[in-house]
């Protein structure tokens, strides 16, 4: 009997061993967004939204309402600014 | 009379259709000169630097070194790096969970935390940042060139 059902209980035990599916490319980007706009007075919190205007320059929407500008400069200088349409 | 008109029409639509085509090709090559002109515009200043960084190794080297970055942040720097190194190996090897532009946009905002940590305490390795950002990803992304280093 418990042969029989060994495959079975098997299954569980091998599904839980398969490595994670990758995470969704929009999670990582706003995991990393997350990062760049961390240390902003007055704080972000987490990033509600995002959008890619260029190769490295991004609109990001935070949880608490407020919005930010994160893009490189020529200098390779990352700047963090309030968003001015 | 009918033969005269259907081929009337056909030469119509072929002729609609070509321009169709002319349009599109138009308008992808706009939008590749786009894409490039913004590939241009950053990173074009960056300053003129002694030794420079010619892969990531040096660049986790650097980062090694630098007091410009604490000991948590290099620890989870170096996890991220290798994260995304695992992501590239993927790819290169067919798998096709994420695309090479979603895995360029990783490397990018990866460069852009260093950066951030790097560009007010430690210029020196952020000018080598700075110069290494399009060589390095050039290097990662070309499937012979990433083989050879990471296999």
């Amino acid at each position: 009997m418990l042969r029989r059902r060994l495959p079975l209980l098997a299954l569980p035990a091998l599904a839980a061993c398969q490595t994670p599916a990758p995470l969704p490319h929009t999670v990582l980007v706003r995991a990393e967004l997350n990062q760049l706009v961390a240390d902003e007075q007055p704080p972000c919190g987490a990033v509600r939204e995002y959008t890619r205007h260029g190769r490295l320059d991004y609109r990001v929407e935070c949880e608490s309402g407020r919005v930010y500008r994160v893009q490189v400069g020529a200098d390779g200088r990352v700047t963090v600014k309030p968003y001015q349409p | 009379m009918h033969r005269f008109q259907d081929r009337g029409d056909r030469t119509r639509a072929r002729l609609r259709c070509r321009v169709a085509v002319f349009a599109l090709t138009v308008c992808l090559s706009q939008l590749a000169m786009a894409q490039s002109s913004m590939h241009t515009t950053a990173l074009q200043a960056c300053p003129t630097v002694k030794n420079e960084i010619t892969d990531l190794d040096m660049l986790a080297d650097g980062l090694k070194n630098s007091n410009a970055v604490g000991m948590f942040e290099k620890l989870r720097l170096k996890s991220t790096i290798d994260e995304l190194i695992d992501r590239l190996k993927s790819f290169h090897a067919g798998a096709r969970s994420y695309t090479l532009a979603q895995l360029q946009e990783q490397y990018d905002l990866l460069m852009m935390r260093i950066a951030r940590q790097l560009q007010d305490k430690d210029l020196t390795l952020h000018g080598q940042l700075c110069n290494a950002w399009e060589p390095l990803w050039a290097q990662l992304q070309d499937r012979g060139r990433f083989m050879e280093k990471f296999s």
